[in-house]
């Protein structure tokens, strides 16, 4: 029978602990890195950075709280209902793009910067999951069968890679081929998939796309041919990271983030300045985090009630995990430099909000799990 | 909730694809523990030290900043290649005896450069210091051969920014200077779009379009890069190709161009009345079928291109502490009291509400008895009997108090906020000043007392509480003529460098001016007379076969009473003299250019401003002709 928690008490005692805690160390961790990061940069405007991060991470712990009580499986049309306000987000956000007053990409509703392209991808593995929960295939998906929730993904990525933010559209794409993966497509689609994108790529390159979108696309595969600097980004990075060596410079001793050698270095490329101060040992202390994370989210996928919480679980964990290798592997040269966020980490109050939504959602999954 | 596929059974195709998750994530972790292997432990030592001997060092490569271009396409504003002299504190190999050397070679005094050095200890060492800004070609070519001897001295080549206008398009355009502090924090990290972050020592807009526009025109800066040893000195490229491969050096990208609604040859026609008569006062010109601004300037001013160079605190002081207040913009950033010019807004907000006909006639004995005093005509004699026509183009007080009288504030508030007054207009420039149209509601918010019967009487002849913006004033006549109150912009196109539209403004109407057939038709002849009758007030400024119109206004700014306006003026201390103003339009019944002039302490409408606006509607004839004559 399934087993439905009544009491707050019988909620308590199904919280996944191992997920709030690791999460909330990786946080921890991240806050002090930031902290190194920007305590004596010249760059503008960190000084308050600390400060507002801190503040997002506070609204995230209470997001993720209240997710967490929240039962997921009465969530009914809501998935749908965040996936058209985050299409909608987007939207403005690209009018907003150019007028006058400046060209921005988030919108600022007082504490926070909101990036809607965060939110979008959190609404989308939702409203996903949502579809897919009342498909049964069993056989596996053809090409036609997923059309629609192609077209689903397609709208946000393609609002995303106009602002543009290539990176994060790309990171919602693979998120969401690695669901339809897990939800099994038949052996013939999938060949033919591989043998239309083989096709159509060179067709697009030479044909569709303009010269600077073409330069664009060489310099995600050859970081050092990008001309606003992503090789040396790369290259700064590494230098970084080796130079840790196995127990690294010390907390707030890292040359490289100091001297402003590294740039993004408390959004994007904050793993390196963990490496560089706290060495081979800090870092792997940092992965092992970072997979138990991942782990622990697939075995609250497994242990799900229903296909819903199944798929979200899934989804989100698919989700993290791409944008954590990703991020990781650029920082330390195995990927190409796109600005891509590591959860729970880098500076950025929406990202971190989302992150522990994500984890939120992850909870309420867990604690409607069945008994064994 | 329902759901069929809520049954365990389900599930359970899904129990072996989970294995699958367990081992991507397995992969992902000893993929990136290899590479950390190799980076931390095997090559580890090699690029400690590699971090800590050498230096890779980002030579910054300045991006141009956008040129400007007015309507035509005429460059207003160009970047011009400057050299500073710099020091690398890191690079200096014993700072005493090598300030002491610089001092000796460029002639700049030690303590100048110690002043600069401890100015900027808080930066990193190898940032280069400027000690000597913009210098000669003489001086680069004595640095350049001195090089040798001088480890962590180093020519800077920049791009000055150059306002080819100068004063003429100074408010307008702004200038630029380097970011400051609070500055940073105001406009915090999300201050840039694709990565174009703001850096101490980095040029952003400071004032006028160079500020509204700020991220557009700023290009995005290259980089060159070097491996320089503690001392300086370079180190081979191969040695660092070896380990990381080729070293990328990135391009500058220049920024946008913005191409402007203004016409420079009309600008300067406007900087030269004011310079050449030593007129303090603004002028706005706009297309009245578009509100595209075709000229606004300002007096007095600034030059920009010094004030981008950056002045010193005194000279800074100097011009703030100049009563004619050169930084602002006086088209949007001031505001006056309309005078005159304000009447026919009164007749028209008369003829609206059927309170008055045109064929009204009104005595006028030079005053008018009200509540317990004289209100008095700017025609001491009076006009005698005169109609609401004669009224505007002979701008006869009396009649408009008699208006205002039977109209009270509220009537004519409502159609001064149809017409953009008390409102900002939305121009793409900084700091509007909104202005100001009373009514009873303001008065008892904010002033705290009922609206008096007698401010009926002085508000209906633009004095009182009615304050405008030049701006305003010549947005509401266009907005009269030509029945839409149109958003003004200055800035036409964004382009890229090579000249791709990226942005284009469009006509955006504020407020659509539907006024009754026959009230239109009085308003433009009563306009047009007061140009082109003998008895209207800019008689002397008409336009022969340009059909102008317009109203003049004249200001007085002390309780004198009105009787001696006339008499006074000239012999009082300039700061107390009456402001002129004069709105004007072309051709009056399909109106193309409307330009608004306030000539402060002009004592005249008519003769202090009115002269420029024929002088600008006849040079914009006589450029672009008017469309009823093609």
């Amino acid at each position: 029978m399934r087993y439905v928690p009544e009491t707050l008490y019988e909620k308590i005692t199904k919280y996944d602990f191992s997920v709030v805690f690791i999460s909330s160390l990786l946080c921890i961790i991240g806050l002090f890195n930031i902290y190194s990061a920007t305590g004596t940069s010249t760059v503008v405007g960190v000084e308050g950075l600390f400060t507002r991060q801190l503040i997002s991470v506070g609204i995230g712990v209470a997001l993720m709280v209240v997710l967490s009580m929240i039962d997921y499986r009465k969530f009914g049309h809501l998935p749908y209902i965040l996936y058209g306000i985050s299409i909608l987000l987007l939207l403005v956000v690209l009018v907003l793009g150019r007028s006058a007053y400046g060209a921005r990409r988030w919108i600022n509703i007082g504490f926070l910067n909101l990036q809607p392209s965060e939110i979008a991808k959190f609404s989308t593995i939702l409203a996903l999951a949502r579809y897919f929960a009342n498909d049964m295939n069993i056989e596996g998906y053809s090409l036609r069968d997923l059309l629609i929730p192609t077209i689903m993904v397609a709208v946000p990525a393609g609002l995303i890679v106009i602002q543009p933010d290539l990176g994060s559209a790309l990171l919602l794409l693979i998120s969401v081929f690695s669901l339809f993966l897990f939800l099994k497509m038949r052996k013939n689609s999938l060949i033919i998939l591989a043998v239309v994108a083989s096709i159509a790529a060179p067709v697009i390159y030479n044909f569709a796309l303009k010269d600077y979108q073409r330069k664009r696309v060489m310099t995600f595969i050859d970081p050092s041919l990008d001309p606003k600097g992503a090789g040396y980004n790369s290259l700064q990075s590494k230098i970084a990271v080796g130079s840790g060596r196995l127990v690294g410079k010390g907390y707030m001793k890292g040359t490289q983030t100091h001297l402003n050698f590294l740039p993004e270095h408390h959004t994007d490329f904050i793993f390196s300045v963990h490496a560089e101060e706290n060495g081979f040992v800090g870092s792997l202390f940092l992965l092992l985090l970072y997979a138990l994370l991942l782990a622990s989210g697939i075995r609250i996928a497994s242990r799900a009630g229903d296909k819903f919480g199944v798929l979200v679980a899934v989804g989100f964990v698919a989700m993290l995990f791409w944008q954590a290798f990703i991020n990781i592997g650029m920082v330390i040269g195995i990927m190409p430099v796109v600005g891509i966020t590591l959860p729970f980490m880098s500076y950025g109050g929406t990202s971190v909000i989302m992150s522990f939504a994500i984890v939120g959602i992850l909870q309420s999954i867990s604690i409607r799990r069945y008994m064994f | 909730m329902s759901n069929r596929l809520s049954g365990r059974e389900e599930l359970f195709v899904y129990e072996t694809r989970f294995r699958y998750l367990y081992i991507a994530v397995l992969v992902f972790f000893f993929a990136i523990l290899l590479r950390l292997w190799f980076l931390q432990l095997y090559k580890g030592t090699e690029l400690y030290l590699y971090a800590e001997k050498n230096r890779m060092w980002e030579e910054k490569e300045l991006a141009p900043r956008g040129m400007i271009f007015d309507r035509n396409g005429q460059l207003l504003v160009d970047n011009k290649l400057s050299f500073d002299i710099v020091i690398r504190p890191q690079f200096l190999q014993d700072q005493k005896s090598s300030i002491k050397k610089i001092s000796e070679l460029l002639n700049i005094p030690e303590e100048d450069i110690k002043l600069r050095i401890l100015k900027s200890k808080n930066l990193p060492m190898y940032y280069p210091i400027p000690i000597a800004e913009d210098v000669d070609r003489d001086k680069v070519a004595l640095v350049e051969s001195n090089k040798l001897f001088l480890p962590g001295v180093d020519v800077l080549v920049t791009n000055k920014r150059t306002y080819l206008f100068g004063e003429a398009t100074a408010h307008l355009i702004g200038y630029i200077g380097e970011v400051n502090k609070p500055e940073m924090n105001k406009l915090g990290p999300g201050y840039d779009i694709h990565g174009r972050k703001l850096n101490l020592g980095d040029y952003i807009g400071k004032f006028g379009l160079e500020k509204v526009w700020d991220l557009d025109l700023r290009g995005i800066d290259g980089a060159k890069y070097m491996v320089v040893d503690a001392n300086g000195r370079m180190r081979g490229q191969e040695e660092i190709e070896e380990i990381f491969g080729e070293i990328p050096t990135t391009e500058s990208e220049p920024g946008n161009n913005l191409q402007l609604t203004i016409d420079a040859d009309l600008q300067n026609i406007a900087y030269k009345y004011f310079a050449e008569n030593n007129r303090k006062g603004a002028v706005v010109a706009i297309d009245a079928r578009n509100g595209d601004v075709l000229v606004m300037f300002s007096y007095p001013g600034f030059d920009p291109t010094v004030m981008s160079k950056g002045v010193t605190p005194e000279v800074l002081k100097e011009i703030k502490s100049n009563p004619f207040r050169p930084f602002y913009n006086k088209n949007i950033q001031d505001h006056y009291s309309p005078g005159s010019a304000f009447k026919p807004l009164v007749a028209l907000s008369a003829l609206e509400e059927g309170l008055a006909t045109p064929d009204l006639i009104t005595q006028c004995m030079g005053r008018l008895w009200f509540g317990n005093r004289y209100f008095h005509c700017h025609k001491k004699e009076g006009h005698g009997n005169i109609d609401l026509h004669n009224g505007i183009v002979k701008s006869c007080d009396v009649v408009f108090y008699k208006l205002g009288i039977k109209l009270g504030v509220d009537r004519v508030h409502k159609y001064a906020t149809m017409l953009g007054l008390g409102q900002r207009s939305g121009i793409d420039l900084p700091d509007e000043n909104k202005g100001l149209m009373p009514s009873t509601w303001w008065k008892l918010k904010n002033v705290g007392y009922k609206w008096m019967p007698g401010e009926d009487l002085s508000m209906a002849i633009g004095q009182g509480y009615d304050l405008v913006t030049p701006l305003q004033l010549v947005n509401m006549y266009a907005g009269i003529a030509s029945g839409n109150v149109y958003r003004p912009h200055v800035v036409k196109h964004v382009k890229d460098v090579d000249g791709n539209i990226l942005w284009t403004s469009r006509p955006e109407v504020l407020h659509k001016v539907n006024l009754k057939p026959s009230t239109k038709e009085f308003m433009m002849k009563a306009l047009w007379g007061v140009v082109n009758e003998q008895a209207g007030t800019a008689w002397w400024y008409r336009l022969d076969g340009l059909d102008m119109a317009g109203k003049t206004g004249t200001v007085q700014l002390y309780g004198i009473s009105a009787g001696d306006i006339y008499k006074k003026c000239e012999n009082l201390p300039e700061l107390k003299r009456h402001h002129g103003w004069f709105v004007g339009f072309a051709p009056y019944d399909k109106p193309e250019i409307a330009v608004a002039v306030v000539a402060e302490h002009s004592c005249h409408g008519s003769s202090g401003a009115a002269p420029l606006v024929r002088d600008l509607v006849k040079a914009y004839h006589d450029k672009y002709g008017f469309e009823r004559e093609r």
